[in-house]
């Protein structure tokens, strides 16, 4: 399915965009190889440590660990590392 | 010669701090050869001697001896024939300078080493032509 | 001067405002050991010297300003100092920390901590001067904005740093605050403790140094830890280029971005704020506090539209919040008008937000007659905000009340508008839902000066946390988090560095700052540091007990609990905070009414008399 995947703070100024569509499967891990591979970001080195892809506003890390599947509609972000404000 | 871009700064006062403890083993930015002046809510500036060629300081000082150039062809000031009139603060083009217990201070980039230059986090501060 | 201990300024100035009495003293060696600075010296001054019971307008209350170790020297974001007093808006615990230039320059003059007691019969600014301490006539400046009376200071003392109240402060406006060198003592009513003392400014000039115990190890551990800082995540490429707003698209999408006085899930127009429109429209500059290479702060001008010209420093995450999504409001240039009015007046900007975000609510639901503020209270009307803001600063019309804070407000409006009151022990809720992210309920309901998200910040490591241990709707392990940020920001409040470099460096890199500088041997140990952040949080906790507080306070406001959450990423959540309550008391050491047992106290070396059972 294809899926718009949004990019905020300072991960928009590292990929060049704010958002952009990605073709991925219903599988959670397949979603961070379909983002490095479609968006040429090295996401899967990075998740975890200086960024963090959100689903619907949860870690990724959360679906995988709950079995759930990526839907037609699931909102994408992918943000910085962040904390405070 | 110690160059300044004001537009890169942020007025974090880094080269005061680094100056003053460089030179005094001690942080008291007062005391630096390098002061910031704000211009609150915008960003403000940074006052230093620039080492310029125009020396225009030397001229306007009414005392024979208490502004020379020394062996590293660098302005600098003898302080103890030095009156306080600050009539170099004064003609300097570049703005005023840094003044401490009366005395303008001119900076000398620490001889060579640049050490506000390694310090500020935005590179609004870099070394000049030799 | 005598001999210096390294990285102190070696001075507590008192001052007695009745008595006009002015005296320097040394700065004990026992309470740097034990206390270390800022914070840590407040909660330990604070609970020997002011009773309870103190009417925090009094002339009976103390307020003090504390620098940290670190306050003013090379290490990075070493601008910080901490106020403290007895709160006029909870009654209870302040303790207020602001960045900037004020609390280095105070170090530069030699002093460590400074205490204020009494009150000056006519109003007055204390002029300090290195060792030269005075007390000047303020009644020509009294009245002045903090602008005007900044700009008034500055000219009469070239050179000096100033930390000041407005209109609002001397109005003694329980929100208002302490505004120095654009940055501000936000939280709390530090501005209307000055006032009920009649204390306009401090002005102080320092030209002393500050001597460090090892100079290379020192300079050394600056290097790594602003490196560090440089390559970090959170403090390089989103921070400086995006403000504190950066984090603002994560947490609106994390469900945790609070609308509508915490009730609803959109208002118009919501997609054009955001850390992004915010650069694009709004920033000009990037400012830094003293040492600071993040620049989180703005200078930001609006460039068109009905509010076109209008200038401030910001806007902050925070304020951002409180006058846009707290009231529904979209309009970013009034954002920005309504925070420079609340410099300009001496205000908190989070409480100030939260007030009139509740005001609409209650204008909404017809719980106050129409006439009796006199124009339209919607949620989104962004003239009303503009006004709402300039009625609490000149204490006029609907604002006296709103001045008051939402609990007064809400106990004076009624109509059940006591259960949408955001705030928990009187003090306003931030710009976090905590129903998207549970432990900030936790680090709300036992914060010691009430809702407040910097005594513990759990939201990264709810939702952004990789190791899937937590999750941000469940109880499990927020207890313990909460606990070690707790103690753990004790200690970042009681050394003088921001919190924005704690989030970029490790403890250790913190704990070496510290030790380098100082040389004392107790500083050296990330865990003896711990328990000493611990030891403060306990007795910031007993000075709450010791003026009535228990279990029935560290609640959260109704709407939190009982209803759900309306964003859809918090999946109708409500937040579980008896399960973490309990918890949290058992791992603290305290009893079933969240008082510190005996064995507690002792393990900490506290002597509190009061509580010995």
């Amino acid at each position: 399915m294809n899926l718009k995947i949004k990019f905020t703070a300072g991960i928009s100024d590292e990929v060049g965009m704010r958002e952009t569509v990605i073709t991925v499967s219903s599988n959670p891990n397949d979603l961070l190889k379909c983002l490095e591979e479609q968006i040429g970001f090295p996401v899967r080195s990075k998740v975890g440590r200086s960024c963090m892809v959100l689903v619907n506003g949860r870690s990724i890390k959360k679906l995988i660990q709950e079995g759930a599947a990526i839907q037609e509609g699931d909102s994408i972000m992918v943000v910085p590392y962040l904390s405070g404000g | 010669m110690l160059k300044y871009d004001k537009e890169l700064c942020s007025g974090c006062r880094l080269c005061e701090i680094i100056c003053s403890f460089n030179r005094f083993q001690i942080i008291a930015p007062r005391q630096s050869f390098i002061q910031y002046v704000d211009n609150w809510p915008q960003v403000g500036f940074v006052d230093f001697c620039r080492q310029c060629k125009g020396r225009k300081c030397i001229d306007a000082c009414p005392q024979d001896d208490a502004l020379f150039v020394n062996e590293h062809s660098m302005v600098e000031l003898n302080y103890a024939t030095c009156t306080k009139c600050l009539e170099c603060s004064e003609i300097c083009p570049f703005g005023e300078l840094p003044v401490n217990g009366g005395y303008p201070l001119f900076c000398d980039t620490c001889t060579g080493e640049y050490s506000c230059v390694e310090w500020c986090p935005t590179r609004a501060l870099s070394r000049g032509d030799e | 001067m005598s001999e210096k201990r390294p990285g102190y300024g070696g001075y507590v100035l008192e001052v007695d405002l009745s008595k006009s009495d002015i005296t320097l003293q040394p700065l004990a060696e026992e309470l740097i050991k034990e206390y270390i600075g800022g914070k840590g010296f407040a909660s330990k001054i604070m609970y020997d010297e002011l009773p309870s019971g103190i009417e925090p307008l009094s002339s009976d209350n103390i307020i003090l300003f504390a620098n940290g170790p670190l306050t003013g020297t090379l290490a990075p974001t070493s601008a910080r100092s901490v106020l403290s007093t007895k709160s006029p808006l909870t009654g209870i615990w302040l303790d207020s920390n602001c960045g900037g230039s004020f609390g280095p320059e105070l170090k530069f003059a030699g002093i460590d901590l400074l205490k204020i007691k009494g009150k000056a019969k006519t109003p007055k600014y204390l002029l300090i001067e290195d060792t030269d301490i005075s007390l000047i006539d303020a009644v020509d400046i009294w009245g002045f904005d903090t602008f005007e009376t900044q700009r008034t200071l500055h000219q009469r003392h070239p050179g000096a740093k100033v930390a000041c109240i407005g209109p609002s402060g001397e109005k003694l406006i329980p929100i208002a605050c302490v505004q120095a060198e654009g940055r501000s003592y936000g939280r709390g009513g530090g501005g209307a403790v000055l006032g009920s003392k009649n204390l306009k400014a401090i002005v102080v000039k320092g030209s002393e140094g500050i001597s460090v115990y090892d100079y290379n190890a020192f300079i050394k551990s600056c290097r790594e830890t602003f490196g560090e800082l440089m390559l970090s995540s959170d403090s390089n490429g989103s921070r400086p280029i995006y403000g504190t707003s950066c984090i603002y698209s994560f947490i609106q999408e994390a469900g945790v971005l609070p609308i509508q006085n915490f009730k609803g899930s959109s208002f118009p127009g919501m997609e054009r704020i955001n850390e992004h429109s915010l650069l694009e429209t709004l920033y000009e500059e990037n400012r830094s506090c003293f040492a600071c290479p993040i620049a989180c702060s703005k200078y930001s001008l609006v460039k068109g539209g009905k509010y076109k010209g209008v200038i401030g420093e910001g806007p902050e995450y925070e304020n951002v919040w409180s006058f846009g999504p707290q009231c529904g409001n979209s309009n970013l240039g009034s954002i920005l008008r309504a925070e420079y009015l609340c410099d300009y007046y001496g205000l908190d900007a989070i409480s100030t937000g939260n007030v009139i975000g509740f005001l609409m609510e209650c204008y909404e639901k017809k719980l106050i007659p129409g006439n009796e503020i006199g124009f339209n209270a919607n949620f989104g009307n962004d003239d009303a905000i503009i006004k709402l803001v300039q009625m609490i600063g000149e204490k006029e019309g609907i604002g006296e009340l709103l001045g008051k804070g939402v609990a007064q407000a809400a106990n004076e409006i009624k109509g059940g508008s006591e259960k949408f009151a955001m705030h928990v022990k009187g003090l306003e809720l931030p710009a976090y839902d905590p129903r998207g992210a549970v432990g900030m309920g936790l680090a709300y309901a036992t914060s010691d000066r009430g809702a407040c998200h910097l005594r513990a910040y759990t939201v990264s490591s709810e939702i952004l946390d990789s190791t899937a241990r937590l999750d941000p709707l469940t109880a499990e392990y927020k207890a313990e988090l909460v606990k070690i940020e707790q103690d753990w920001f004790s200690i970042l409040d009681s050394i003088g560095i921001c919190i924005f470099a704690n989030f970029g460096l490790n403890q250790n890199q913190l704990t070496k700052l510290l030790h380098t500088l100082t040389g004392i041997k107790e500083f050296s140990s990330l865990a003896k540091l711990l328990t000493i952040g611990e030891k403060i949080y306990n007795l910031t906790r007993l000075f709450n007990c010791r003026e009535g507080l228990k279990r029935d306070s560290d609640t959260l406001p109704y709407r939190l609990i009982e209803e759900e959450s309306p964003h859809i990423s918090a999946r109708n959540n409500t937040v579980p905070l008896d399960e973490m309550l309990n918890e949290y008391y058992f791992i603290r050491g305290w009893n079933k009414e969240g008082i510190p047992t005996s064995q507690k106290m002792n393990e900490l070396g506290l002597k509190c008399h009061e509580f010995e059972n």
